[in-house]
């Protein structure tokens, strides 16, 4: 029960109670009682001859949310012309702080932007724009819309109370600002003529990315403003907008949003004859970088190094007097501080970018690319920002695998590599090398201290195995698994799958899917919903938590579509007009590369996502349903690369001390302690304890010196090997564990 | 006087490059051992002051990367700290020492030293209930 404040308690002036309920009902996100809305803001307009902003705001809202077009709120709103935007959010609040000194034509101007309610601009929303803006000069507009774009998507300067089925609204974009905020972007994409700026392009990419941040109970926030802004960059000319294109294009993963970039990029590379992967080669800007990872500036008497280094970006700076300093000298900061922003921004573009181009070249590993040497010297190798890149991985120069040391390409034994201009340049995979090579570049990496921007020469390889060559079209090495649907969800998307979050409702969703056009072929992951106990397997939404796992397949790229029910039911080829079902391809017809590719990319959504993962579902999960899955994934068979941590146990373990107590035996290695036996698995590191086989939960320290997030590291071997040996350290003198975590559970 | 061989094993079965110290004791208790090692490892970066140190023990103000532990600034590290911590982490199972593939588990034994002995340093995963 709250406190009634003392201006809604009976006997209160009737203008204060009045002024109180139209207050509370402000601090809503949309106020259902719609006539009582419309009569409360009447009734305090006539009393005090205006409505408060957040009134006004929640009104709105409201309207935009109603299914009726008219009604007693819509003839309040059509009455009301101030505030121009719905106060609350921090960069409305700001164009309407700096409204009053813009002067003649912004309001126009902001009320025009507030008409864009079409997917794109009419020509005569066009017209009418150019004219506005002639009044404010464009370059005028650019400074000043650049400004307040860069506060778009900061929390609500005034915060609303949340309900109990409201989305989380604290992070939502006020609807009635969207439209305004589409506006302002096309009118800025009209504002800029000629090549954009670097700031334009970068504020406009930053939008994109700040809009598609997926906000709880809303999904990506405002899929309406993220598309207006591309517009906007296809719209610009110019290096700096394509290469925001291009960034974007690998980092979103909202499909809308996915298919606009994908088209304005087509646009381009048609316009410029070449194919698409083209275009993202030729998109990356140097960023003022003149030789590979080095650029310097000089800004008066001090000068600036920005220096790319195995992916991380510094900036160091060295004084008039010739010193080495980390943080800008102080003249620098005083006399020069637009340069200095501006340098600060491109180290930010710079990482971004890297990120982006890592992520490209991964993606090229299945792009069947191969370059003529000089085109690939000048994009990959030599070019100042992919080159810090290119330089760290290997490449085939007409079939000769070669890397890049000591200033020039040289082969294994160290041999300079020359080439003529017309030779073709591949990546590198092991597949299809022989081991001894695999192994002698990953040697060659670790001499040369070469961290790899992705794993190549590390990277796993998977070749089809006796099973699937009996069940021939389909594989069942990663079906029977048990995922969390939305871990899984996430690194579908980033990996370049499609997949659709399943619903517990009634609903045919497709499977998971590669598209591999460059191959002619599309890999699928069958997965289906697990559970039927609605909130206890669902999230509150109604989106399952956890999903089953099932075959991968390969199809022709243009097969019918598989189709299954939410709840489960297999799959089905939907065929239409009397067309028979496409059979999938045999495995063994599969491209042994796009194979080991695909099952590379299944096995991680496995590993990463399996709640097997998780050493708190010891007990099976909800209702204990899982425990089984649980114990067999934690304590089943051997995967390939537990078998080699065997081998390389079997080798270390009769040099410790504590040899006497420890044997490898099948899964497990066993350990005998003074207090209980314990059998440490070898695949998972998970520890079963004698006499009942009950788990034993140790997990790594993460320790406050835990290295970067970084998940490969080429020289770290393998941390669940690790992981063992220290347990079976540990246990084999259990007598001597002080960590009450730990000993409670063994002396129980 | 003997030569002695000193590796860092990582639990991935690969071996870094081996280095060799110059002993003149026949017989050590593993904690000088330790002390000599780490002395001497320092007294080499401390030389060229590189941005990573590569070593046994991570120094302090420093994050861990691949191949060593990146220094904040380039600067000096503290060899008398280091051992500290050194045998701060040995006492904690951080990690193991092998004397011709044979654990010693005490500091203050004493290891017998002949031509070609080698010394291997395995480093362990620090552990915690759950």
């Amino acid at each position: 029960m709250s406190v009634l404040p003392s201006a809604l308690r009976p006997g209160a002036p009737t203008d204060e109670r009045l002024r109180a309920q139209l207050d509370a009902a402000s601090r809503c996100w949309t106020y259902w009682r719609l006539d009582q809305l419309a009569r409360l803001c009447r009734e305090v307009r006539r009393v005090d001859g205006e409505l408060p902003g957040h009134a006004v705001a929640v009104a709105r809202r409201t309207a935009l949310a109603t299914y009726h077009a008219s009604g007693p709120l819509h003839d309040v709103l059509a009455t009301v012309d101030a505030p121009l935007l719905s106060p609350g959010e921090a960069w409305a609040d700001r164009v309407l702080a700096d409204l009053p000194d813009l002067g003649a034509g912004w309001p126009e101007l902001v009320r025009h932007a507030l008409t864009a309610t079409s997917a794109r601009p009419s020509a005569r929303w066009e017209r009418q724009a150019r004219s506005l803006l002639d009044q404010v000069g464009p370059a005028g507009y650019r400074d000043t819309v650049t400004g307040w774009l860069a506060l778009v998507g900061r929390p609500r300067t005034f915060p609303l109370d949340r309900g109990e089925y409201d989305p989380d609204i604290a992070h939502a974009y006020d609807p009635y600002n969207a439209t305004a905020l589409r506006g302002l972007v096309w009118l800025l994409a009209l504002a800029v003529d000629g090549p954009a700026d670097a700031a334009t392009a970068r504020t406009l990419g930053g939008l994109v990315e700040t809009s598609l941040r997926k906000v709880a109970g809303i999904g990506p926030r405002n899929p309406k403003v993220a598309n207006a802004a591309v517009w906007a960059l296809d719209r610009l000319d110019g290096d700096d907008a394509l290469a925001q294109l291009a960034r974007l294009a690998t980092r979103v993963t909202y499909k809308g949003t996915l298919k606009e970039l994908t088209a304005a990029l087509d646009r381009r590379a048609e316009a410029l004859g070449l194919s698409r992967a083209e275009v993202e080669e030729l998109a990356v800007p140097t960023y003022g970088l003149t030789e590979v990872g080095r650029r310097v500036e000089r800004l008066g008497d001090a000068e600036a190094e920005l220096t790319v280094t195995a992916g991380s970006v510094s900036l160091t700076w060295r004084t008039a007097a010739g010193r080495v300093v980390k943080s800008p000298p102080a003249a620098v900061r005083r006399d020069r501080p637009e340069e200095l922003r501006e340098l600060k921004a491109a180290v930010k573009d710079v990482e971004k970018m890297l990120a982006a181009q890592a992520e490209r070249l991964d993606r090229q590993v299945l792009g069947r690319r191969s370059w003529p040497y000089a085109t690939w010297r000048a994009r990959y190798l030599d070019h100042p920002l992919v080159g810090t890149l290119g330089r760290r991985l290997i490449w085939l120069v007409d079939g000769q695998p070669c890397g890049f040391a000591d200033g020039a390409l040289r082969t294994l034994d160290g041999d300079p590599v020359t080439a003529t201009g017309g030779a073709a340049v591949t990546l590198w995979h092991p597949i299809g090398r022989d081991v001894a090579e695999v192994l002698a570049w990953r040697a060659w990496l670790e001499r040369h201290g070469v961290v790899q921007p992705f794993k190549q020469a590390h990277r796993e390889v998977y070749l089809l195995t006796a099973a699937e060559e009996r069940t021939r079209v389909y594989s069942n090495r990663f079906a029977a698994h048990v995922l969390r649907q939305h871990q899984f969800h996430a690194l579908a998307a980033v990996r370049g799958w499609r997949n659709r979050l399943r619903l517990m409702v009634d609903d045919d969703y497709p499977p998971a899917t590669r598209e591999l056009p460059e191959w002619g072929l599309r890999a699928e992951f069958w997965v289906e919903g697990a559970g039927d106990d609605y909130g206890v397997d669902t999230s509150e939404s109604g989106a399952y938590l956890r999903v089953v796992t099932d075959q991968v397949r390969f199809y022709p790229v243009h097969a019918p579509e598989n189709l299954a029910h939410a709840g489960g039911g297999g799959y089905e080829q939907w065929v239409r007009g009397g067309a028979g079902p496409v059979a999938p391809l045999p495995l063994d017809q599969v491209p042994p590369l796009v194979l080991s590719e695909v099952m590379r990319d299944v096995d991680l959504f496995v590993g990463v996502a399996s709640v097997g993962n998780d050493p708190t579902w010891s007990d099976g999960g909800p209702t204990g349903r899982y425990r089984e899955y649980w114990h067999s994934y934690g304590f089943g068979e051997l995967s390939a690369t537990a078998e080699t941590r065997r081998d390389l146990l079997a080798r270390l373990v009769p040099r410790l001390a504590v040899a006497d107590r420890c044997e490898v035996d099948g899964r497990f290695l066993r350990v005998r302690g003074d207090l209980r036996d314990y059998k440490i698995h070898l695949g998972s590191g998970n520890i079963l304890m004698s006499p009942n086989d009950q788990y034993l939960c140790i997990v790594p320290k993460q320790a406050v010196e835990a290295g970067p997030t970084g998940v490969f590291l080429p020289f770290e071997g393998d941390r669940m090997l690790g992981v063992i040996l220290s347990k079976a350290l540990l246990l084999a003198r259990d007598t001597q564990i002080t960590d009450p975590t730990i000993t409670s559970q063994i002396r129980r | 006087m003997v030569m002695v061989r000193f590796v860092d094993e990582t639990t991935s079965g690969a071996r870094d490059e081996a280095w060799h110290l110059e002993i003149f004791e026949e017989r050590l208790p593993l904690r000088e051992l330790i002390r000599r090692r780490v002395f001497q490892e320092v007294a080499e970066h401390n030389a060229r002051q590189p941005e990573v140190f590569r070593g046994l023990v991570q120094p302090g103000g420093t994050e861990r990367t691949l191949n060593g532990y990146r220094m904040r600034e380039r600067r000096r590290v503290d060899a008398d700290e280091q051992f500290a911590r050194a045998v701060e982490a040995f006492t904690r199972n951080g990690f193991v020492v092998l004397v011709d593939d044979r654990q010693v588990e005490e500091l203050d034994v004493e290891v017998d030293l002949r031509v070609g002995t080698e010394v291997c340093f395995l480093k362990l995963v620090p552990l915690v209930g759950g």
